[in-house]
């Protein structure tokens, strides 16, 4: 008897499984879909048809939105501003993290602890001040400034993770540096940097999601059309009352593509550094 | 070790474009924040005098503020809706990953996905499938269901749920592979045994599994506790904290002070508060993984 029901028993658990995912992959994906079929349809084929497919493709939804949903100017300013960020943020955690991880200071875990203590901090923490110091020094709706308030963002994350790294590299190679009369830039430049060739794609991939997709920041210290953000430029189409979701949907769909190319191009490496300091904090 | 005596200068020179940046655009205000909430002011501009009050913008906060408890409930229950749904969620995800099925790397890209996208961008897909004929509420004509159709954004007992569950969409995929990391270290042999011995499956994963992975839950819940607290975006695109602040939690009613109803010296304390409430999550969950690891 029980060696009959046992393969019953697994034939079921894996019924069951499998239904659970599919249910689990519909749930997942299908709000995607669905928003890139609807960013082709008609307006008025939204609500008339609406589990259907479009009857024709309405490409020009995209070009709408890139113009009239200011989405053009928006993607060129998140872009410019990613990259100018997560530049920054690579050079100047790397050069600090290589101080603590391999030049011998003293205090260097006071320095340590002061900068990784940002980590736990909520950003809301210091969204005020940052805002009032924009009016101050004449810098508010300014690009320039929102790059270095992010650019002190994350500082805290990347020198946690680049210091653990690069402490874990043997210190051979660079011993010998010193042997072949290396100064500080030289050994930083030739042969820390370039051993951490892994750490410091994963925090460029993290930063640079980190960045393309952040909101609150951007909403108090940018105001005016042309210098907005993408998530800021998706933002507008919350409010109106008669939405065209059409084009709204083509804006999103224009707008994740950067994120979803990054995660499918370097899918282990984004789950691992967007998951590394908290399994290691 | 190496040591470079005299090379303080270049030691200064990697240390302090990196250290400017960051006392001056984090630290400082971070300081900042601490020390205005204790004054009071009104608007934004610079020749505002500060009149100091001690602890008198908490105590407005907790005692006359309007919404402020009704913020506070609602970022707790967000934080319980994930607790309760995302946690065992992405638990369960992991676990079917981890089982050895087909496809798993294509089922592990379609659920993380959500993560990386922006939470505006996820918040206003769901702003459309929330709409009163959007994909909800068609899908429930469909199945013949149409007597729960809602105007689930607008309708004050369904919003704050709504909003929950979009958070609890977003981040699923993040918690299973955490516990994807935690369940791949749990050597095969001991599961094998298990079975050997006679165990069922739900008996491996509460007896063996669960406890096993107590590190990694202990990581999972703090996570999920200090992301509710800081979470802005989602709510903000999907309601605004409205309609009545209905759906206000303690991000979006900081921004409101703050910026729209000109309350800065308000806005200032909720910051302190989620500060301190994030800094408390920290310290607490810090002492029980600690305590966890003593009785290992």
């Amino acid at each position: 008897m029980i060696e009959n029901r046992k393969p019953v028993f697994h034939l079921l658990n894996r019924l069951i499984v499998g239904l659970v995912l599919a249910v689990m992959f519909v749930v997942f994906i299908y709000p995607l879909i669905l928003t890139l079929i609807v960013s082709f349809k008609v307006k008025t084929e939204v609500w008339g048809n609406f589990f259907g497919l479009p009857e024709n493709l309405q490409f020009h939804n995209y070009s709408d939105a890139w113009k009239q949903g200011h989405i053009g100017t928006a993607f060129f300013n998140s872009f410019y501003i990613t990259i100018i960020t997560m530049s920054f943020q690579i050079i100047l955690s790397s050069m600090i993290s290589f101080v603590i991880a391999r030049v011998r200071i003293r205090y260097s875990n006071v320095l340590f602890l002061f900068i990784t203590a940002g980590v736990m901090i909520p950003i809301h923490a210091i969204l005020l001040p940052v805002a009032r110091r924009a009016v101050h020094l004449g810098l508010s709706d300014s690009h320039f400034y929102l790059i270095c308030v992010y650019i002190a963002g994350g500082i805290p994350w990347l020198v946690f993770l680049m210091t653990s790294y690069m402490q874990s590299i043997p210190g051979t190679l660079e011993e010998a540096s010193i042997i072949d009369g290396c100064g500080l830039f030289q050994m930083f430049s030739r042969v820390t940097l370039p051993l951490s060739k892994p750490i410091l794609l994963t925090s460029a991939i993290i930063m640079f999601i980190g960045s393309y997709n952040e909101l609150l920041i951007a909403i108090v210290l940018l105001n005016s059309q042309a210098k907005k953000t993408i998530p800021l430029a998706l933002s507008a189409f919350v409010g109106y009352h008669d939405v065209n979701f059409p084009l709204m949907s083509a804006a999103i769909i224009i707008s994740i593509i950067p994120t979803l190319f990054v995660y499918l191009l370097f899918q282990e490496k984004v789950e691992q550094g967007l998951t590394a300091g908290a399994v290691k904090g | 070790m190496r040591i470079f005596k005299k090379q303080y200068p270049a030691i200064a020179v990697f240390l302090l474009p990196g250290l400017v940046m960051y006392g001056y655009f984090f630290a400082l205000p971070v300081l900042q924040t601490l020390l205005d909430s204790m004054f009071y002011w009104k608007g934004l501009s610079s020749s505002v005098v500060k009149e100091f009050v001690g602890p008198g913008n908490y105590v407005h906060l907790m005692t006359k503020d309007p919404y402020f408890w009704k913020a506070f409930g609602n970022t707790v229950y967000l934080m319980a809706v994930s607790l309760v749904l995302q946690v065992p969620l992405g638990f369960v995800l992991a676990l079917i990953l981890n089982s050895g099925i087909r496809g798993k790397h294509f089922f592990n890209v379609a659920f993380f996905m959500p993560y990386v996208l922006s939470a505006t961008s996820v918040a206003l897909m769901w702003r459309f499938l929330y709409h009163p004929e959007g994909l909800i509420n068609q899908f429930l004509q469909l199945i013949g269901l149409s007597c729960f159709t809602n105007s689930w954004l607008a309708d004050p007992s369904t919003n704050i749920s709504a909003v929950a569950l979009v958070a609890v969409w977003q981040g699923a995929g993040f918690l299973m592979i955490l516990f994807l990391a935690g369940l791949v270290s749990i050597p095969n042999e001991i599961l094998e045994s298990c079975r050997i011995e006679g165990a069922g499956p739900s008996q491996v994963v509460f007896r063996v599994v669960i406890p096993m992975l107590r590190p990694v839950v202990i990581t999972v819940v703090t996570l999920v506790m200090i992301n509710s607290v800081k979470s802005f975006d989602i709510i903000w695109i999907l309601t605004r904290g409205g309609p009545f602040h209905s759906t206000e939690v303690l991000t979006t009613w900081m921004y409101q002070l703050g910026f729209n109803l000109s309350q800065p010296a308000r806005g200032t304390a909720v910051a302190g508060f989620i500060f301190m409430f994030v800094l408390l999550l920290n310290v607490l969950i810090r002492k029980v993984s600690n305590k966890d690891l003593v009785e290992y």
